[in-house]
């Protein structure tokens, strides 16, 4: 009797390993996505263009065919009744498709957008809404240090210096949302503009480590967040702050997240819903607003600035 | 009409049998005094026994007078035979026994005793493990319980480095963990290697992965009953162990006060991973420390009072910059009055304490605290556990709990959040139950056991006013059935009901910092049906095959939404917000091979199952948006598992250099863990990005893992030394713990699907001594 208790388990194990009880294929077919970010303050421009890619197999992926030069790309302001049409771009330096908006009508705090997307052979008709947040000013020198050659620039060319050790507190990052107080979505994102290599420095050692191994090299480059990328996000209050009578978002304590010395972009925004729940929710591709595609159509207010971090203090 | 006939059977049955005179008493082991629990016990003559409780008690009827022979037995213990009188039919013999280990005849050991279960109650998915037993599974750098129970059938690791416990297809918040009857609530320390109990102190460990009896409850899956040791009554007696990055030590012994006495215990253990870092500088600033303390007062032979105590912190630094520091601790306090109001009722009756917390914070250069979120549980608890045997047929189990938690999270941030993104929640909640079983023995053949549970929760404080409360009153039954074969063989089936009233807020890895609270009225209780068929054998004097068929439904399971981090709100946010709410089911086949062959001594675990859950809004279909059913990442087709002692010494009758050697063998191979895999891409404004398949695409690869330790067993004039070498994963076998997909340059430059693989344990060497006194 064991004898047959054990042959029959013998074959039940070989058919539980030669059966993968796995799901079927999620998507079928050719899969689009939107990536469009409307900037309060910009126009839809090479700068900030929208991106519409599709994707057949992940197999036969090339990096060249997935974006989509034919489509009809409409955009309505919902609260003027405006709309125009946005163009393809081929970026041959970024080897990229953009749509851009030829007519360079400029984004409106506050005001709500619809996008529309017809690709022919797609019979679905790709659309999404997307309100602006309200106007803010990214503030470089909060409390006025008006120091030459210190603290952040609006661009490469006119950043300064800062020490690490006192480098939020001395420079937080600031975001001005005028007259508007309450609850925002707020995005942060510290950049390393450095390019890979072992003479990198950690601004705080890691494990006894002060250099990056060239086995990082690939961590460092790849997309998303990570050792190059250091994001924060999450429901911030703006509130009148007793050195201006504007509203701000204050962040003083976020220097951890220059993880090397070097050259840094940094940014902050308010951003809205779709955005925001692009970014957080998993599968994020899903819940960014856009109907019969993925990926997100948002907005956002906000602005970006430029920094060295050194290791040495400054004379200041 | 049908139930009062029923009761009136029950109570003539029960008033014959009072007139009948008992034999009763305490079996303790030889050499230590210490009470044996799960001693079978019966009586020659008459054929009726049973298995002493966990207190080492039995009681069995003598229908008249006589005399008699007693007949103790245990696996590696000496038979014992012990004849007495009974002279009245209403006396009631009080007896104090003891078993002496069996003695080791080198080349003729034989393993004395017998292992086959002569429990009265239906124990069904029951597998008792005894320190030895945890100790004789080989283990990273020491012996350890989780690890020996994650190498049992039916039980799923889910990484190397997590000890969370996923008991044919449920998740580790469905298991009752329970320590002296006290509710342990997140039992691990960092990284999963070691579990919060130190298998010094441990005396037995009884894990039920399902239809567990009326006496459990407020779990959907699994229990796992784990006993601390009481203490040598006889002697003092100690234990040390060294290893490369731990140490342990362990006291016990005896008391005396005026004409009072007892035993105590008393375990601690602390790593030093600290002190290896100035060494090794890649090591993360960590440590912990945990104690078991047990103190026992025998007041007469019908009272005994116990008090034992958990205590366990880890601690664990990151600076980068800022100071992220993080601790987190379980501590269990327990009072228990064992008492004998006659010898056919015995009582327990236990004041329990536990709680768990866990705490982050992040310090500034300047020393002040940025972010800090402190989280914990306390559960507060009484009991009465009581079981009355009116006679050789019957034992009924009764008792009642009434258990009071109160939970909190609270964040803080000197940034400026919004204050209500911030959770500040704190839910305290009553759970009051009462059950009653019996086991009853229809004839020689037949037993069946009913069984009720009845509980009711209520949600009390809440301090946040949008959260609704929450009242639910169920009843479990539960019903097992058995039929005897032979001797040593049985065949069973059980069914039972289980509802759960508390979630854990975990993500797919259990962590110190899962969150625990009491479901608010937002919410339904868990409910779980099990159903089983089994059938054990000892088919031989030195091996017992036990196989289980085993069937669970699951009903409003709930899996935590990750997206909560960035989207709870204090002014409206309720439990619901919080989780995917869903249902599921598993089945499978369980199948154990005991050896106690010639110095071979361990099991043989295959396992064939599958889980399936349905959860809303998770694992969507892209079209539909509707949840699709999935196999989640703890489902294994088949798991096969090897463990085994063999002492060599024992088998050949030689000591090899004077000492006792033994070989231990861990084997695991499990199919590779459900996962999702990139199936398109997109382009998202700066990056390319993955779209993903359904969670369950694709599987790992396969698990395989042997290791291999070897012991050296010197005996002393007094005590003895063990020194051990023992090496983790021996083939170096890459396996995959989580597969990580990413959009890179390949070798060409060209921008391709990366691959990268977070491993698990890769070939490791331990060395340390233990030394006993």
């Amino acid at each position: 009797m064991v004898k047959n208790i054990i042959i029959i388990l013998l074959a039940l194990l070989l058919l539980s390993g030669c059966t993968d009880f796995t799901a079927g294929p999620r998507f079928e077919g050719d899969v689009y996505a939107i990536a469009g970010l409307l900037v309060a303050g910009e126009a839809i421009t090479a700068d900030y263009p929208v991106y519409l890619s599709k994707s057949a197999d992940i197999a036969s992926f090339d990096p060249l065919d997935i974006f989509v030069m034919e489509a009809d790309i409409q955009i309505f302001e919902l609260d003027t009744g405006k709309s125009w049409s946005l163009s393809p771009m081929l970026d041959f330096e970024e080897l990229k498709v953009k749509w851009i908006d030829p007519a360079r009508n400029i984004i409106q705090p506050e005001h709500s957008y619809r996008i529309q997307v017809q690709v022919p052979g797609y019979e679905k008709l790709i659309s999404a809404e997307t309100t602006v947040p309200p106007e803010t000013i990214l503030n470089p020198d909060y409390y006025g240090h008006n120091v030459e050659g210190e603290g952040y620039g609006l661009s490469l060319q006119t950043m300064g210096e800062l020490p690490f050790d006192e480098a939020d507190l001395r420079y937080p990052l600031a975001l001005n949302t005028l007259d508007k107080a309450g609850t925002f979505n707020y995005q942060a994102e510290l950049y390393c503009l450095e390019p890979f290599s072992t003479e990198l420095e950690f601004t705080t050692p890691i494990f006894g480590l002060t250099h990056p191994s060239a086995e990082l090299e690939d961590a460092y480059n790849r997309s998303g967040e990570g050792m190059r990328r250091i994001q924060f996000m999450g429901r911030f209050s703006s509130s009148v702050q007793p050195e201006y009578e504007d509203s701000y978002i204050l962040v003083k304590d976020y220097r951890q997240g220059f993880i090397f010395y070097g050259r840094y972009m940094a940014s902050a925004y308010i951003i809205d819903n779709n955005l925001y729940r692009y970014n957080y929710m998993p599968e994020g591709y899903l819940y960014g607003g856009v109907h019969n595609a993925l990926g997100y159509f948002g907005s956002a207010s906000g602005g970006v600035m430029y920094v060295k971090v050194v290791k040495a203090p400054v004379d200041i | 009409m049908k139930y009062s006939i029923l009761i009136l059977l029950f109570m003539i049955s029960f008033g014959l049998s009072l007139q009948a005179a008992t034999v009763s008493g305490f079996v303790t082991r030889a050499g230590s005094k210490e009470p044996m629990q799960y001693v079978n016990v019966h009586v020659a003559e008459t054929s009726a026994g049973m298995q002493t409780n966990k207190k080492g008690y039995f009681v069995i009827d003598i229908a008249r007078p006589g005399t008699y022979t007693l007949e103790l037995s245990l696996v590696s213990y000496q038979p014992l035979k012990h004849k007495f009188t009974i002279n009245v039919p209403t006396e009631d013999l009080h007896l104090s026994l003891s078993l002496v280990e069996a003695a080791i005849e080198l080349a003729t050991i034989r393993v004395t005793g017998s292992n086959y279960d002569e429990a009265r109650e239906i124990r069904p998915s029951l597998i008792r493990s005894t320190t030895e037993d945890v100790k004789s599974v080989v283990s990273p750098i020491e012996a350890d319980v989780f690890r020996a129970i994650l190498a049992l059938p039916g039980v799923a690791p889910i990484s190397d480095f997590s000890s969370g416990l996923y008991v044919r297809g449920g998740s580790p918040d469905q298991n009752l963990i329970l320590l002296d009857d006290t509710d342990v609530y997140n039992p691990n320390h960092f990284g999963g290697v070691f579990s919060t109990f130190n298998s010094d102190a441990v005396e037995n460990i009884d894990l039920i992965k399902g239809a567990y009896p009326a006496k459990y409850g407020g779990r959907l899956s699994s229990v796992l009953d784990v006993t601390n040791r009481q203490g040598n009554r006889d002697h003092h007696q100690g234990t040390a162990r060294w290893s490369l990055i731990s140490s342990s030590a362990t006291l016990e012994g005896p008391w005396s006060l005026a004409n009072q006495n007892g035993s105590y215990m008393a375990s601690l253990r602390r790593t030093y991973l600290e002190l290896v870092k100035v060494i090794l500088e890649d090591l993360p600033d960590y440590y912990f420390y945990d104690g078991h303390f047990k103190l026992n007062w025998d007041i007469s032979p019908q009272d005994m009072v116990s008090t034992s105590a958990y205590f366990g912190k880890d601690r664990l630094n990151f600076d980068f910059g800022s100071v992220i520091k993080l601790d987190w601790g379980n501590r269990t306090f327990t009072t228990q009055w064992m008492h004998l109001f006659s010898p056919r009722l015995f009582s327990q009756f236990v004041l329990a304490g536990s709680d768990f917390t866990s705490n982050l914070a992040q310090i500034t250069s300047e020393g002040e605290e940025s972010f800090t979120r402190d989280n914990g549980i306390q559960d507060f608890s009484s009991k009465a556990l009581l079981s009355y045997r009116p006679n050789n047929q019957h034992q009924i189990d009764f008792g009642w709990e009434v258990k009071y938690n109160d939970t909190w999270l609270q964040t803080k941030s000197s940034m400026q959040y919004d204050e209500s993104s911030l959770p500040d929640v704190q839910v305290a909640s009553l759970t009051s139950s009462a059950y009653i079983q019996d086991t009853w023995d229809l004839d020689a053949l037949w037993s069946v056991q009913p069984g009720l549970r009845g509980s009711w929760y209520q949600s009390l404080d809440i301090n946040l006013k949008q959260i609704p409360k929450a009242s639910y009153l169920n009843l479990d039954p539960r019903f097992s059935i058995r039929r005897k074969l032979d001797l040593a063989e049985s065949v069973y089936a059980s069914y039972g009901l289980y509802h759960q009233y508390l979630t854990l807020m975990a993500a797919d890895f259990s962590t110190p910092f899962d969150v625990w609270f009491p479901l608010d009225g937002s919410l339904k209780p868990g409910r779980s049906h099990h159903f089983l068929l089994g059938y054990k054998n000892q088919f031989a004097r030195d091996f017992a095959f036990d196989i289980e068929l085993y069937y669970k439904t699951y009903q409003n399971i709930l899996e935590y939404d990750s997206a909560t981090d960035f989207d709870w709100d204090n002014e409206s946010g309720q439990l619901a917000d919080v989780f995917h709410q869903g249902k599921g089911y598993s089945y499978g086949t369980d199948i154990l091979l005991r050896t106690y062959w010639r110095g071979l001594e361990g099991f043989l675990g295959l396992t064939l199952s599958k889980t399936r859950r349905t959860m809303k809004d998770s694992n969507i279909d892209p079209y539909t948006h509707q949840a699709q059913s999935y196999y989640p990442k703890y489902d294994r087709s088949y798991a096969v598992s090897v463990v085994q002692t063999f002492n060599l010494s024992h088998f050949s009758g030689h000591k090899i250099l004077g000492a006792d050697f033994k070989l231990g063998v861990n084997f695991a191979f499990n199919s590779g863990q459900p996962t999702d895999r990139p199936e398109r891409i997109y382009f998202d404004g700066e990056d390319y990005g993955i779209i993903y398949s359904y969670r369950d695409r694709d599987r790992l690869p396969a698990y395989l893992r042997l290791d291999l330790s070897t012991k050296y067993e010197w005996q002393t004039s007094w005590g003895s030394i063990e020194p051990y070498f023992e090496v983790i994963n021996v083939f170096n076998r890459k396996n995959v713990g989580f597969r990580n997909y990413s959009i890179g340059p390949n070798q060409d430059g060209e921008l391709a699907l990366l691959t990268e693989d977070s491993g698990q344990f890769p070939i490791l060497p331990f060395i340390g001594v233990n030394v006993k006194w």
